[in-house]
């Protein structure tokens, strides 16, 4: 037989560089002769932090994948069972559709689009035996179950989902199974050999894996469509615990043995092949009683969402096995502003921007430019106002309105000045149709829409108004659904986004209403992650728009993404912020930058956002 | 020296902590927003960068402490029916 010297030539591959890698390489061995080292490819696995859960909670189940997972009812801290749900993309929880009944110590299978819930309790001590499907937007009822049962998992899909072990009423632990086809329920001739509660659960309808539970806490069993049949123990024994992937690459995290928090059972991950269970690296928060991803999730790719310390919680973590180096999304220390303001203007991009006017005291007319790293002073705007409309590229940006506070009666001349800048100059430009100040401008110079405000002095109050401008004369448009004014706008002319702000006439409220705009008409978009005012701070097109701060209030640190439909939490920002603005006109929500504002002092920072990157990483070889 | 740093620091979600992280220093959470760190640079720099409060272990264990009895106490002005959904929650100890 030849050997592998004789086909090769050689053992190991002698290169000069490392080659272009990809995840074809796990496993393969080259020797770099410049650096004079032997490097490989492996893959290895982390517990990162993911978003946190809109709402806290514990005892509540879900399914799909790591970037499309969704998580339904539960308990949050002190409240009934809830019908919340909430859906992961991988970046930020979104609120989903409200189950029809609200449960907990239910189970659940399926997709993000094609979801499953059952069984569980409807209050303290009332079983249901009711299912629900979701469909990526709302739940509609599905067929009843043949057995009631709480502490209940599943496994498979919403067409071809499994229902495994329980508790039935009043307190027996059960191994039936019921498989459901998308309109019914049927009781399977194969029940779990050990009959058992709090257990996790694995796989499709054909291939399924059960583990754990209580009462026997380290047991496994296969199910094949029809048949459990008992395999290798789990290393930790546990109830309460997740699971995700399929029968042969299943992955097992958190859990407790006795029902209280447990800090080495609690963090304990490990995986199964299909023969054994062999640990990995474990999670950093303990916890019980969360949720997974029961039938799509992989062994690579786990996530656990909230569950229980020693009180529901709202932390999420993600499992990622790979040969890549993940770099999660995050906002970093960029160059400060000279001079530290709120309420300014400010537009551009992340590596183009420009701040101009705003307050500490006493109220500045200065423009700043920044270069992606530092901020240079430049070119004075007009006049002196704070909280003035914005939007542009360095080149070409604009500013609107405004307000004198030491000089109220100059107002309605403030409030309808336009000023253009050419990246050296600012001129005035056409006199805009409202006295305003707060507005909200997209778009750019040539192509702008300007919406809501205050109208202050006379008559007091926020306004929806909105008119578009041509590069010289503002004409006026339709009217947004809300009032409202110092909110976040951004995207172009015919398709803009504007979300929060102070709402109605005369409230100085927060709202969470997004509003979109398609170059006529103004429609209701996705809600913002939370009421917010002062959220001067976003940018990005319509369907690729972030926001990051305001005031709750209080001021706030979390940020968002929109698609165009829906809010998404984004990496929060590092310290609380409001009043402050941003680069309008970056390309997507991959980039950022936000600054200036107040949190509550007046500061001079600039935050940048990086989006999530990732790279395979060749590891060198040592000896030691 | 001490093997791990304590301290507090909110877990503001994705990107708190990190692949790069979890190989580069030990971490552990712990109710009332407790972290322990290995206690090397990069488990400091960690801390650091997610303005974290350094504490000791007595002062970290005090603020669970606190913490786990707030949530006691709830569960104690639970009624019968509630209380029967879930064991007591149990003391965390800092190893």
């Amino acid at each position: 037989m030849a050997t592998y010297d004789e086909i090769y030539g050689k053992r190991v591959e002698v290169l000069s560089s490392d080659p272009t890698l990809s995840s074809a390489n796990e496993g393969q061995v080259w020797y770099n002769s410049t650096t004079g080292t032997l490097k490989t490819v492996v893959s290895t696995g982390a517990w990162i932090s993911g978003a946190n859960l809109g709402t806290a909670r514990e005892q509540n189940a879900g399914g799909g994948t790591q970037d499309a997972a969704f998580t339904c009812g539960g308990t949050p801290p002190g409240s009934p069972a809830s019908a919340l749900t909430e859906e992961y993309n991988g970046s930020g929880w979104a609120v989903g559709g409200a189950l029809g009944t609200g449960r907990r110590l239910h189970g659940a299978a399926g997709t993000q689009t094609a979801g499953l819930a059952f069984a569980g309790l409807i209050s303290t001590g009332t079983y249901t035996t009711t299912s629900e499907e979701y469909d990526g937007s709302s739940w509609t009822g599905g067929g009843t179950m043949n057995t009631e049962r709480r502490d209940v998992n599943g496994f498979g899909i919403q067409t071809a989902g499994v229902a495994v072990g329980g508790r039935t009423p009043p307190n027996a632990s059960t191994g039936a199974t019921e498989e459901y086809n998308g309109s019914a329920w049927s009781s399977s001739p194969g029940s779990l050999n050990t009959a058992r509660e709090d257990l996790g659960a694995a796989g499709i309808l054909t291939a399924g894996l059960a583990f754990g539970g209580a009462n026997d806490l380290d047991a496994t069993e296969e199910y094949d469509g029809s048949t459990w049949t008992t395999v290798n123990n789990m290393n930790t024994g546990r109830k309460n615990l997740t699971g995700s992937g399929t029968q042969t690459a299943a992955l097992a995290a958190s859990g407790t043995t006795d029902g209280t928090l447990s800090p080495s059972v609690g963090i304990a991950s490990e995986e199964y092949d299909g023969t054994d269970w062999t640990n990995t690296t474990s999670m950093t928060t303990a916890r019980f009683n969360a949720s997974g991803l029961q039938g799509t999730g992989t062994s690579n790719a786990g996530l656990v969402a909230g569950g229980y310390t020693t009180t529901a919680v709202g932390t999420t973590e993600e499992y990622n096995k790979s040969v890549n180096t993940i770099t999660a999304a995050a906002w970093a220390s960029g160059g400060n502003l000279n001079t530290a303001r709120y309420s300014l203007g400010g537009f551009g991009t992340a590596t183009a921007g420009v701040a101009m006017c705003g307050r500490d005291s006493p109220i500045y007319q200065a423009t700043e430019e920044y270069d992606g790293s530092s901020w240079t002073t430049v070119n004075n705007y007009p006049q002196t106002v704070v909280d003035l409309g914005s939007t542009g590229v360095l080149t070409a940006g604009l500013g609107l309105g405004g307000l004198d506070p030491p000089s109220i009666p100059s107002f309605p001349t403030t409030g309808r000045v336009t000023g253009e800048y050419d990246g050296t100059n600012w001129t005035t430009g056409g006199s805009y149709t409202y006295d305003a100040w707060g507005t909200g401008c997209a778009g750019t110079q040539t192509a702008t829409v300007a919406s809501g405000g205050h109208n202050y002095p006379m008559p007091p109050g926020n306004i929806s108004s909105s008119a578009e401008y041509d590069g010289s004369s503002w004409t006026a448009g339709n009217s947004m659904s809300q009032a409202r004014a110092l909110f976040a706008s951004s995207g172009s002319q015919t398709a803009a986004v504007v979300t929060g702000g102070r709402s109605s006439p005369g409230v100085e409220d927060p709202t969470n209403k997004t509003e979109e705009y398609d170059g006529t008409n103004w429609t209701s978009g996705g809600n913002y992650l939370i009421s917010v005012k002062e959220n001067t701070q976003g940018g990005g097109p319509q369907t690729a728009a972030y926001m990051a701060g305001g005031s709750a209030p209080p001021y706030t640190t979390v940020a968002g993404h929109y698609d165009g439909t829906a809010w998404a939490t984004a990496a929060s920002l590092p310290t609380v912020k409001g009043l402050g603005n941003a680069a309008s006109n970056t390309a997507d929500n991959t980039t950022g930058l936000v600054f200036g504002g107040a949190g509550p002092s007046t500061t001079n920072t600039t935050f940048d956002f990086t989006a999530e990157t990732t790279a395979i990483n060749a590891k060198t070889l040592t000896t030691s | 020296m001490a093997h791990f740093i304590y301290g507090v620091a909110t877990n503001t979600g994705k990107g708190f902590f990190t692949a790069e992280d979890r190989r580069a220093f030990f971490l552990r959470g712990y109710p009332a927003d407790v972290w322990m760190v290995g206690n090397n640079v990069a488990g400091a720099m960690w801390m650091a960068e997610k303005n974290g409060v350094e504490k000791t272990k007595a002062e970290a264990q005090a603020l669970i402490d606190a913490e786990v009895q707030a949530n006691q106490a709830t569960y104690d002005a639970l009624s019968d029916e509630e209380k029967a959904m879930h064991d007591r929650p149990g003391d965390v100890t800092l190893p």
